[in-house]
């Protein structure tokens, strides 16, 4: 079978997977936002099947693996009748509709992604997180059927990476064993319906001319470009965090509690991929504790929501580190001497807040990194309050998620020292761009400015 | 009655009392709605016009023309040769170069004698090789396993004293030795740590 054949048929299962996951979790969305978000769930179930396979010691033939991924989707399709009235629905409800204007945005997204999805393909990983890592664990778990394999009596001494999330290692199993020599392409499957994500939800509050654009902005910011087809850890991770906030924040609009769950759920997906994202799904939860306070429903039902929020993450912690790492992996790591021994001393915080601001933010090198998206969020950021006077609150939600990585960074790092500003903190950075993006797709001034060309357009 | 806004907005977490909750902008619709109103061929033409001096204006933008001309164009233009050869070793070979022939090469000699599998060879620093002129990057141990199924050490290990083998330069060249006698490991130890020995 040929390479796009194998990845039309692995598209088909994960949207199957992620389907059946929407439906029981009854989330309601749009046919553009539906389908990309179902797929890119398939993804994250295919990237647990082989873990689950690992901890209850089942050897990680090709067999067992595709077997447990089909299992795997008739139970998340357990719902079948609800779910067939759904894709009914969602086939009389979908109407693909291009407008012209969307033409030249839609041709050079393509032309990018392409090119980013090719190289993706045809280069083996690069990385040395990867190729001393997950990688090399992936490639002979495929030879000896276990994660826990030959790697571990190698000298590991100058790398801690094969004690990194199984995320990446379960991706480059099922790929390998479909046919793909460097495993990879996965990536291009999170990029593209990710991007289709963004375009989407873009499109539920700004004009269509402004979302191509906003996404364009997105997607040529060079740092992050470039981890579209280098298989790392980052992209993925900020991916599904944006997409846990995102569904946080439509829980706030419509109170529904499996929304929140839901959101729970992708917060606890992103810390499989990086574990310090628990750090940052915690430092969400006030917004939960604000939005029950400001609402009346009381502290309590505030605190019970940030549990429905934060407990998955940390259960999601407990497995694939706690447990994995500490019981399963035959090489002691010793988790807490990473952990900064004087917690007295701030100094590490505000230095690392500084560095961040001055090296990879506001330098030459940032805007080599990051270009100027940032200066473009900022811009506009300023424009809002200087013409409007005030704040949505869809933007202080998306302004509160931006500080949180903001903020975030500079206390991870004075936690966990390990965590450099060169490598660590530069991709993970990456989380704070699809956040700006929906901040700015809420924008009160990109929103009348819309709000003016379709009334203008439909005139 | 209040005018229809045409474009839904976020009401997000700063409502002010519980209230019945409309449906998110963000959801399905419940059946077959009608078609919005339509756009004037002219006005779209118009629309397209600004997207694309939009799209010129971006890449106008210094980073982002840099990112055009220098990641994207050349990717599009490695794309159009790498079609052509799918070769795997060549792949692999462009993207790890040095690294990879050189744990190629000293695998090799090991499969040759057919004890690749029983060896654990312990390799200099990079800095090593560089003072005796030659050119090569020294793959860690995890790497090293990953591009060729050999074991290795590096001498700044605690168990560095386990290999069993031991490379070294001499008339310009990769001398391979096998560890006859513990002191001449020791002493080569050291000879290496003298090197920086780095990733």
């Amino acid at each position: 079978m040929s390479g796009i054949m194998i990845i039309i048929l692995f598209t088909i299962i994960q949207f199957i997977a992620g389907f059946g996951l929407l439906n029981l979790f009854n989330i309601q969305l749009k046919p553009g936002l539906l389908i990309s978000l179902a797929i890119l769930l398939g993804v994250m179930v295919f990237s647990i099947m082989p873990f689950l396979l690992q901890l209850a010691y089942i050897p990680l033939t090709s067999t067992n693996v595709f077997i447990s991924i089909i299992v795997a989707c008739v139970l998340l399709n357990i719902k079948f009748k609800s779910g067939i009235a759904r894709l009914q629905q969602l086939k009389a409800t979908m109407r693909f509709k291009l407008k012209i204007y969307e033409i030249p945005y839609l041709v050079m997204i393509i032309f990018i992604v392409f090119v980013s999805a090719w190289r993706c393909f045809y280069f083996p990983p690069t990385p040395r997180d990867l190729t001393s890592g997950a990688e090399v664990i992936a490639e002979y778990a495929i030879r000896e059927k276990t994660m826990i394999n030959s790697v571990f009596s190698v000298n590991l001494e100058t790398t801690n990476n094969v004690f990194k999330s199984p995320f990446i290692t379960c991706l480059q199993i099922i790929y390998k064993y479909a046919g793909f020599e460097f495993g990879q392409v996965w990536l291009s499957t999170i990029v593209t319906c990710f991007l289709i994500f963004l375009y989407q939800a873009l499109t539920l509050t700004v004009h269509r001319l402004f979302a191509g654009l906003l996404v364009l902005f997105f997607m040529a910011i060079p740092e992050m470009f470039a981890y579209t087809f280098m298989v790392l850890f980052d992209y993925a991770n900020a991916a599904y965090f944006c997409l846990s906030v995102w569904f946080l924040y439509q829980f706030f609009q419509n109170q529904q509690r499996n929304y929140l769950a839901f959101a729970g759920l992708l917060m606890a997906f992103a810390t499989y991929i990086r574990s310090e994202t628990l750090i940052l799904g915690c430092m969400m939860a006030p917004a939960i504790v604000w939005y029950h306070w400001k609402n009346k429903t009381g502290m309590v039902k505030g605190l019970i929501s940030s549990a429905w929020f934060v407990v998955p993450s940390v259960l999601s912690y407990i497995i694939s580190v706690t447990i994995y790492i500490n019981k399963y992996l035959p090489v002691k790591y010793n988790i807490q001497s990473l952990v900064n021994k004087n917690l007295g001393d701030l100094s590490p915080l505000f230095d690392r807040f500084t560095d961040i601001n001055s090296k990879l933010i506001f330098s030459d090198m940032g805007v080599g990194y990051y270009g100027y998206f940032i200066y473009f969020f900022l811009l506009l950021l300023l424009l809002e309050l200087v013409i409007k006077r005030q704040l949505t609150p869809a933007t202080r939600n998306w302004l509160y998620a931006v500080l949180v990585i903001y903020i975030g960074f500079p206390v991870m790092a004075y936690l966990l020292p390990l965590l450099d500003l060169n490598n660590s903190t530069k991709r993970g950075l990456f989380k704070i761009f699809p956040l700006m993006l929906l901040y700015m797709a809420n924008n009160s001034l990109l929103v009348s400015w819309s709000q003016k060309i379709m009334k203008w357009e439909t005139k | 009655m209040k005018k229809k806004k045409t474009v839904p907005r976020d009401r997000g977490a700063a409502q002010s009392s519980p209230k019945p909750v409309a449906p998110s902008p963000a959801a399905a619709p419940s059946g077959k709605q009608a078609s919005p109103a339509t756009t004037t061929g002219f006005k779209s033409f118009i629309l397209f016009v600004a997207a694309i001096i939009s799209l010129l204006i971006f890449f106008g933008l210094e980073p982002n023309k840099l990112w055009l001309n220098q990641r994207i164009i050349p990717y599009w233009d490695d794309f159009k040769e790498q079609k052509l050869n799918l070769d795997l070793e060549e792949r692999k070979l462009a993207r790890y170069q040095t690294d990879y022939l050189f744990a190629k090469n000293v695998t090799g000699f090991f499969e040759k004698r057919g004890s690749a599998g029983k060896v654990l060879v312990l390799l200099p620093p990079t800095d090593y090789f560089k003072a005796h002129n030659l050119d090569i990057h020294v793959p860690e141990p995890a790497v090293f396993y990953y591009f060729t199924g050999l074991k290795t050490i590096w001498p700044n290990s605690a168990e560095a004293s386990k290999a069993n083998w031991f490379i070294s330069v001499k008339n310009g060249g990769l001398v391979f030795d096998s560890v006859s006698n513990k002191q001449i490991l020791l002493d080569t130890i050291a000879a290496f740590n003298k090197f920086k020995t780095s990733l």
